[in-house]
């Protein structure tokens, strides 16, 4: 079996409109990754929130990384990040709790060079040149301050060091985090210095997989309640698709209409896109989800319908435009450490699936095919892709398990063994299963939810770890699917539905198998 | 008797007439060039180093040709041969600029995979770098670049070969789409070759030329028929120090 990814097109260009990090009184939270200048921080209450780093000339930076493996930030950036105030327009000596950089023009010896004062001692460096400092560990480093396409760029480590923050570099993720001044790192870092709210942010804070039976559910910008939206908007419409960006909730309505509301006003209107051109007008969509700042989704023409264009727009519905000229469906999001990608299938083939790389924008068309250069897929209903793993549905209800032994992501061709895709049944019953209607993916933990419907509905999961469906539980089997979120609380909850009855249960994932926690069931 | 005497005199003038043909021309290997000080390792090379190498072939005399003017280089001249491997979009940003400042020649070899994907070159970079006359894009297979596979495994393997035959026509033919005419150098991905393959590249796909990334000079004709050995240009060197070693093979 061939596995192939090829890059069809570069995008448009990410971009996000937002404004600089602020610096509070007790410190600056800042999660980054190498190469790319969209960053994590936390707002005055401790919600996390992507921001766009800039440098003062107004150009998109980001962290490097040295290929003598030291960190640089942009100076200007992680300097007020870490609460110092830039003293450019100051003529005399450099304040303290400042700094500044200084060009051939104004520097008196005519060699470009930064300026810092804090802690009432002085720092100051010429760029381009070399310099050595000692690390907490002892360690001693030589590092350089450089100009790098007019953006100055400053070692991580120093500057945590002469401000007294703290830096930390995993290298596993390239991800990079900064904590200035007095906040409790343990308020945003496990013991092992992963990202404590990793699920929050995985699930962009408002996207979780609702999509599969389309619930109203989501996860309120407190981040612990699980709310129905359709009991905050008058008469109870069923809508589908809700997605958040802070209290603002976009969702799909009754009409197929892209909507937004305020979180807990009972209101909701028709959501006004924007093009370049600078025409106002609403779109009927299939999915809508917020991703990093922007809103995405699968515009159709009439409502009921899963196949269309797949557009974007900034969250104020502006720039709206299509990422590509074809018809598609299943819009997925997908995370695999920090990175995020979409997923998508071609309506005319049914058989060729898409991914977008979310911080390039790159569009790869991925090829699975065997030694015979045949796609493995057929009539694509839905599918998922998991940790070296592809669920697809086909249409008439009968679930394949393709594994593709390397993550789908990270390679471009591989060969993998002939019988890959399967077809499994029940643990102990050797019965196919089949009827499956829809089907949802657990990123966290790589589970397979499939929810059957034959006489009753039923919902099975699957791991790789136990390799077989099992029954999730019995009773409950006039619900007809599932849907995965995770609260604050880093816990797993899913929702079952018949029509607007939900009941939303909670999950613990442990060694390959599912418990539901029946007393804490929630119904709306 | 007098027929072996011509014989033989025919064999002298022939045999001299071709050594002094030799072209003796040295290919130098680069891969990135950045501006961008964090960014130099042993295959990325700094903006100034390049420059200069350029102004030392400049001072030097040497002559920068394109592989396909390599059948019909002047023996009398000190030619080279600049190529750039895999198509780094900083060939466009650095290096492109540096050849049209000093009207030099080069060779870029791409990855059909990664045009317009981040940090490689956009389809309007190979059109305008195609047009400019300077450059000559060549191929470097479309996705087997990533494959891992080794030289014998290419030998042994009628599947994998086969497979790397259509990926240098894909390759080419996503270049065709771009540029509006094909190839005719080719540059073996990790210097992984067969004598198989490459006679399928020049007599099926028509290739006039192939590198390797084994180490020497090209110094003879011949040796243009057979995938050509190349000089790395490393972080650090200098082209005074690449300019001994292609002596030394003299």
């Amino acid at each position: 079996m061939n596995i192939k990814i090829k890059v069809i097109a570069a995008l448009a260009v990410f971009a996000v409109s937002l404004s600089q990090v602020q610096a509070y009184a007790e410190g600056v939270f800042l999660c980054m990754r190498a190469n790319e200048s969209v960053a994590i921080t936390a707002d005055e209450n401790n919600n996390l929130k992507y921001i766009e780093m800039k440098a003062s000339n107004d150009a998109v930076v980001y962290p490097q990384i040295s290929t003598d493996g030291n960190t640089y930030l942009p100076f200007r950036f992680i300097c007020e990040a870490a609460g110092l105030k830039d003293a450019a327009d100051i003529p005399a000596d450099l304040p303290d709790g400042c700094f500044r950089y200084l060009d051939e023009a104004h520097a008196y010896d005519g060699i470009p060079k930064v300026e810092i004062r804090c802690g009432g001692k002085y720092y100051y460096h010429n760029i381009n040149e070399s310099f050595q400092y000692e690390t907490d560990s002892g360690d001693v480093r030589t590092v350089s301050i450089y100009n790098i396409r007019g953006s100055i760029y400053m070692p991580m480590a120093y500057l945590a060091k002469i401000t007294g923050s703290s830096a930390i570099w995993q290298e596993d993720l390239g991800q990079i985090m900064f904590i200035s001044g007095d906040l409790d790192r343990g308020e945003f870092l496990q013991e092992n210095n992963m990202l404590r709210r990793d699920k929050e942010i995985f699930m962009e804070f408002d996207y979780f997989n609702n999509n599969i039976i389309d619930t109203p559910l989501y996860l309120k910008s407190d981040g612990i309640t699980v709310q129905n939206l359709s009991l905050e908007i008058t008469d109870f419409p069923k809508v589908k698709s809700v997605t958040r960006s802070g209290r603002d909730i976009y969702y799909i309505n009754e009409n197929g209409v892209v909507s937004i509301k305020s979180e807990d006003i009972n209101d909701g209107a028709p959501f006004s896109f924007t093009d370049k051109d600078g025409n106002s007008f609403e779109v009927l969509a299939d999915t809508v989800m917020v991703v990093q700042n922007k809103l995405y989704g699968v515009q159709i023409s009439a409502n009921g319908e899963k196949y269309g264009r797949l557009f974007s727009a900034n969250l104020d519905g502006t720039e709206f435009g299509y990422l590509n000229e074809q018809n598609v469906y299943n819009l997925i999001l997908k995370k695999d450490g920090i990175d995020l990608y979409m997923f998508y299938c071609e309506a005319a083939t049914k058989s060729t699936i898409h991914m977008i790389k979310v911080s390039t924008m790159d569009d790869y068309e991925i090829e699975i095919t065997n030694h015979n250069y045949e796609n493995v897929f057929r009539d694509i209903k839905q599918f998922a892709v998991g940790n070296k793993t592809i669920y697809w549905l086909d249409e008439s209800g009968v679930l394949h398990i393709t594994n593709t032994e390397y993550a789908v992501e990270d390679i471009e061709i591989v060969r993998v063994d002939d019988g890959n895709t399967k077809i499994f049944t029940e643990a102990g019953s050797g019965e196919t299963l089949n009827n499956i209607i829809s089907m949802n993916f657990d990123y966290i933990n790589n589970v397979l939810y499939v929810t059957q419907v034959d006489d009753t509905y039923k919902v099975f999961y699957y791991t790789n770890k136990n390799g077989m469906f099992t029954r999730l539980e019995s009773g409950y089997e006039e619900f007809n699917g599932v849907a995965l979120f995770s609260n604050l609380g880093y816990r797993d909850e899913y929702a079952k539905a018949k029509g607007y009855r939900i009941v939303v249960t909670p999950l613990i994932y442990e060694n390959g198998t599912i418990k539901v926690i029946e007393s804490e069931v929630m119904r709306y | 008797m007098k027929k072996l005497v011509i014989a033989a005199v025919m064999l002298l003038v022939f045999g001299t007439c071709a050594y002094a043909a030799d072209p003796d021309i040295g290919v130098i290997c680069y891969h990135s060039v950045s501006d961008n000080p964090l960014k130099l390792s042993t295959f990325c090379i700094s903006d100034d180093e390049f420059k200069s190498d350029i102004e030392y072939l400049k001072d030097k005399g040497y002559n920068c040709i394109m592989p396909k003017e390599m059948w019909n280089s002047d023996p009398g001249v000190r030619n080279i041969v600049l190529t750039f491997d895999d198509g780094y979009e900083d060939f466009y940003e650095v290096v492109f600029p540096i050849l049209k400042e000093y009207n030099v020649k080069a060779a870029v070899y791409i990855i059909g995979s990664e045009i317009d994907k981040t940090g490689y070159l956009k389809s309007w970079q190979l059109k305008e770098i195609d047009q400019s006359g300077l450059v000559e894009i060549g191929n470097h297979t479309n996705i087997m670049h990533s494959y891992d596979y080794s030289e014998s495994e290419l030998a042994s393997n009628s599947t994998l070969r086969e497979e790397f035959i259509e990926d240098v026509k894909e390759c080419n033919s996503k270049l065709y789409g771009i540029l509006g005419h094909g190839t005719e150098s080719f540059s073996y991905p990790g210097g992984k070759y067969t004598s198989k393959i490459d006679s399928i590249l020049r007599v099926n796909l028509g290739y006039t030329t192939t590198f390797t990334t084994d180490y020497g000079i090209v110094r003879t004709k011949s040796d243009i028929t057979r995938p050509m050995k190349r000089l790395y240009r490393i972080h650090g060197d200098n082209m005074g120090i690449i300019e001994q070693r292609i002596e030394k093979f003299r």
